[in-house]
């Protein structure tokens, strides 16, 4: 019974880990910054359960409000005054988001 | 309609870079980073050297049950205090840059907003409080609670209420700095009382404690939110509150 459970946190863990690494590798390569955005909200809760795994239910929590409740919207609001200059704030390098055809 | 095909072909092959030399040693070199991080991981000397026993000790004195807020608030109170020091330092860096760009023409709330933001706010109040009490015997605390109360504030600021940006922001200015206030003058207490800086008798320290937990709570959460408007409030000390045509034209 006890190696069970320890079995299934050894899967959880992994599962978890592979997870925040795919997260991070998607937000740093993506090119469009509202989706990075996006990305880094759902790291951030991610890491959430993670704390909880390394036993600090305090951090997790800490982590969750502000690290996925304060900070992703504080980017998006960030997001948003750097938009209102230029459409081409989005991309990340500099495109306009349809394609030129014309 | 050749070149237009070979214009598109064009964009997608640059839109996929590949990546280039110095971008995969930079990948092979973290890579090994992180392989030399969990080898160490791994090696770490059992039983790991820490200062539970000695917290466990002596919690009795702290006048709290829980070790993380004895740690935090009591043992090494010194670095909470310069803590929420700091966070009054960023928020009066982000409010010497611009004005809170709140819209020109704000639009009526729809019902559904409205009743929703009405309905949680007292919530979150509810929730962030309750959290701020808890730390002192289970999890919880000044800072969590104080986040449940910014993520709160932040609701109110995005909702398209008509009378947020007009608040005055004197009660704000003192919510923000009552944190940070109540840390020095409990360390001027323990000064006066028992004779070092930050020193709490361990009768009254659950009194103390409480109260430094209310008001960091409450800080925090200001503080928190304030980051989130991105300026100083409208309503400066010196003028009226708010005035129709004073936004910078930020908004559309």
């Amino acid at each position: 019974m006890d190696a069970g459970l320890t079995y299934i946190y050894t899967c959880f863990d992994i599962v978890l880990s592979a997870a925040l690494l795919w997260l991070a590798w998607q937000l740093l390569r993506s090119t469009d910054i509202f989706k990075a955005i996006i990305f880094f909200i759902c790291f951030g809760l991610l890491m959430s359960i993670a704390w909880v795994r390394m036993h600090a239910p305090d951090v997790a929590l800490a982590e969750a409000a502000i690290g996925a409740g304060l900070t992703g919207p504080l980017f998006l609001a960030a997001l948003r005054r750097m938009e209102l200059g230029s459409r081409k704030e989005r991309r990340i390098d500099g495109k306009e988001e349809r394609s030129e055809d014309e | 309609m050749v070149r237009r095909n070979e214009a598109k072909m064009n964009n997608r092959h640059q839109t996929k870079k590949r990546l280039s030399g110095l971008l995969w040693t930079l990948l092979l070199l973290t890579i090994f980073l992180a392989g030399l991080l969990i080898w160490t991981v791994l090696n770490i000397p059992r039983p790991l050297p820490s200062l539970s026993r000695e917290t466990a000790e002596y919690l009795a004195m702290s006048g709290v049950n829980n070790p993380v807020t004895a740690v935090l608030l009591n043992f090494r109170g010194y670095d909470t205090m310069l803590e929420v020091m700091v966070f009054l330092l960023g928020a009066m860096t982000v409010w010497s840059i611009t004005h809170a760009p709140f819209p020109a023409r704000v639009a009526n709330p729809s019902p559904v907003q409205a009743t929703a933001v009405r309905l949680l706010t007292p919530l979150v109040c509810l929730i962030g409080g309750y959290l701020i009490w808890q730390g002192a015997y289970q999890t919880g605390g000044a800072f969590q609670g104080g986040a449940v109360l910014s993520a709160g504030v932040v609701l109110l600021l995005i909702s398209d209420f008509i009378w947020v940006p007009r608040m005055h922001s004197l009660p704000l200015r003192l919510g923000m700095a009552v944190g940070p206030l109540l840390f020095v003058i409990l360390a001027i207490w323990g000064v006066i009382t028992e004779g070092s800086l930050l020193k709490l008798s361990p009768e009254n320290a659950w009194a103390y404690l409480l109260f430094l937990e209310a008001g960091c709570g409450i800080s925090i959460g200001l503080t928190l939110a304030a980051f989130f408007a991105g300026g100083r409030p409208l309503g400066d000390l010196r003028e009226e509150p708010y005035k129709a045509d004073q936004d910078d034209g930020e908004e559309g």
